[in-house]
């Protein structure tokens, strides 16, 4: 057991630690932004940290309590999960920057904001380093236990309405992921992704499997948002307060895709059974979401909504980097998986800003925003041309590598939806331009002006996207190599199951009977 | 016994699902309640009914589970799986409290409509 693996829980105990000490500190508003300023402003360096760590030593594992992975609970970094632990600590640290710079009325931060915002960020980063199911299960519910109480923040009408809605919806699809989970026992009798993965392999991908597989992509789908089961989200998160929604829609429904891309690749990479079934469905399901969520965002005139619509747009191309499953496919995914985290929510805090300022967000209630707020419009501009992907910013990687892997594929109509989404979703960003930021001022009065912090926070996300741009040599060699590890599986089944599971992965692929795992 | 706590599982997300899709808040309490017991019931008969249902206590002399024993593993997922229901079922609680307070309708679609949003 080696020291560095104790670092794994850092990132997950860390703000929950946060929130507990917050909790002592409820009379004063500035100890709690300390307290969570602290296990925010550290995230970013402690995935940066686990990323060069990983990347040194290779897979990090922690079997908690010393148990054999077959009994215990595994927790595992590798460099899928620091990549992601290090983006989400970006996007939590200029939330943080949001909320203490008053981006939210003080009368609404002083009840428990902080701590729960801390809970939501710990179990997003567990969900990031669990090596099993049900652990994921459990970090979903305390990611949906925060959300459900910052969504309904704030008490107003429309936002209980919402929020009973969001909630009865994830109710559902726990259950189902519940189901899913005792399904995945019953079946291979374990819940370890690894262990699942040799297993479903030895069984040589029985249909079983192919059924499991769909089951946990409806029960991802529906976090990640994706074409046939999205309809929850442009309703519930324009409710939620400014702030909460940006992180939310930048990180909430990443953790979904991201789980696909954990699932996929290492437990049902069958060749037969992926052909024939799950790359078909992934293909029409990103190219569905893709279309579908950006002709939403068209239709839509109000700032923030457009944005919610984007989001759904934008997981669409996640999927297709699924759906390719080559390596460089999965590769230009987790690019772009990241690159949107950063940029979604630097969007939303942009139209937070707008919200807040002028008290709506309605496209043709609010214009002339450049006269006012020159710098927001810089922001804002950079962030919007980045998620159109245009090429010197961030956005441009991931969508180039999409259509380059998809068309080497032969993948040729999702790449040309792709492109028809690219031209879209450039337009409603005008459209978003047109409107509120050109035009005369109006002399309507502002509700609450947005100080300068509020808009450094947000510029503060768009320069870590500028810096995704730039290092973006780097970051691409980066995530190849996560992608060839998602795809060649051996290095993340060694980090749990040590090379026993290995032996048996591999003797289960030759055909051969192979050594039986031993049972627990 | 199989067949007995499908036919059991069914009847709960049959209901569970019938009531969720109810128009009243009340209702809907009551299907999340039932659906989380359902899946429940759907954990422990995973873990297999065909061995003896007894704990897996150790023999005193040679350290192995005396008898046939329960598979504890699946046990232990659904006391989570519990706790977390019941969190989840006190926030669905107050949600319903305060909808009552707002509007003075259990009705999910009646509810805040005076606003004129779609």
């Amino acid at each position: 057991m080696d020291v560095a693996a104790n670092l794994i829980l850092l990132p997950v105990l860390g703000p929950i630690l946060g929130a507990i000490l917050c909790l002592f500190f409820q009379t004063s508003l500035r100890l709690q932004r300390v307290v969570s300023g602290v296990f925010s402003l550290g995230m970013p360096v402690m995935g940066l940290f686990l990323l060069l760590l990983v990347r040194d030593q290779g897979v990090l594992t922690l079997r908690l309590g010393s148990w054999p992975d077959y009994f215990g609970i595994v927790l595992i970094v590798d460099q899928l999960s620091a990549v992601m632990i290090l983006f989400a600590g970006c996007t939590q640290a200029a939330t943080w920057g949001f909320f203490a710079a008053r981006g939210v009325e003080v009368r609404r931060e002083r009840y428990l904001l902080h701590p729960l915002f801390l809970v939501l960020c710990g179990g997003v980063n567990w969900a990031f380093v669990t090596g099993d199911i049900f652990n994921l299960f459990v970090s979903f519910e305390i990611i949906l236990l925060a959300s459900y109480v910052l969504i309904s923040y704030g008490n107003e009408r429309t936002q209980i309405r919402e929020s009973v809605k969001f909630v009865t919806l994830n109710i559902v699809a726990s259950t189902f992921f519940l189901a899913t989970v005792a399904f995945a026992y019953g079946l291979f009798g374990t819940v370890n992704m690894a262990d699942l993965a040799v297993r479903v392999a030895q069984a040589g991908h029985p249909p079983e499997a192919t059924v499991l597989g769909t089951m946990f992509l409806i029960v991802f789908g529906i976090k990640a948002a994706v074409f046939p089961l999205f309809f929850w989200l442009p309703d519930a998160y324009p409710k939620a307060p400014p702030g909460i929604v940006a992180y939310f829609s930048g990180v909430l429904t990443k953790v979904g895709v991201y789980c696909l891309y954990r699932m996929f690749p290492l437990v049902f990479p069958d060749a037969e059974a992926f052909d024939s079934w799950f790359r078909p469905l992934l293909l029409v399901i990103a190219g569905t979401t893709m279309f579908i969520g950006v002709m939403g965002a068209f239709s839509q005139l109000t700032f923030r909504r457009i944005l919610s619509f984007h989001i759904i747009s934008q997981i669409g191309y996640m999927i297709f980097g699924l759906g390719i499953f080559t390596s460089l496919g999965l590769a230009f995914g987790i690019f772009y998986i990241f690159h949107n985290m950063v940029v979604k929510s630097s969007l939303l805090m942009v139209g937070d800003c707008v919200k807040v300022n002028e008290g709506t967000d309605e496209l043709k209630k609010v214009t002339g925003l450049i006269h006012a707020y020159p710098g927001l419009a810089i922001v804002f501009l950079l962030a919007a041309l980045s998620l159109a992907g245009i090429p010197p910013l961030s956005g441009f990687y991931g969508k180039f590598g999409f259509i380059f892997e998809g068309i080497r594929e032969g993948h040729y109509i999702t790449v040309a939806v792709s492109i028809v989404t690219g031209l879209f979703t450039l337009a409603s960003m005008i459209k978003i331009w047109r409107y509120s930021f050109w035009g005369g001022r109006s002399r309507r009065t502002v509700t609450r002006p947005v100080n300068v912090g509020v808009i450094a926070a947000t510029a503060g996300l768009v320069f870590v996207s500028v810096l995704i741009a730039l290092a973006s040599g780097w970051l691409m060699m980066v995530v190849v190599e996560a992608g060839e590890e998602l795809l060649a599986r051996e290095p993340y089944i060694r980090a749990v199951m040590g090379d026993r599971g290995l032996e048996a992965l591999r003797a289960a692929l030759a055909g051969g009977e192979g050594t039986a795992l031993a049972e627990p | 016994m199989g067949l007995l706590s499908a036919l059991f599982v069914a009847i709960l997300f049959a209901g569970g699902l019938y009531l969720l899709m109810r128009k009243n808040l009340f209702e809907v309490l009551l299907g999340v309640m039932l659906l989380s017991n359902g899946v429940n019931l759907f954990m422990l008969s995973m873990g297999g009914w065909e061995r003896e249902q007894l704990p897996p206590i150790l023999d005193a002399e040679s350290r192995n589970p005396a008898i046939a024993y329960a598979d504890p593993l699946v046990q232990a997922f659904i006391l989570t799986a519990i706790v977390i229901s019941f969190g989840v079922t006190a926030v669905i609680v107050v949600l319903v409290a305060r909808s009552w307070e707002e509007s003075q309708a259990m009705d999910a679609a009646e509810h805040g409509r005076e606003e004129g949003e779609a």
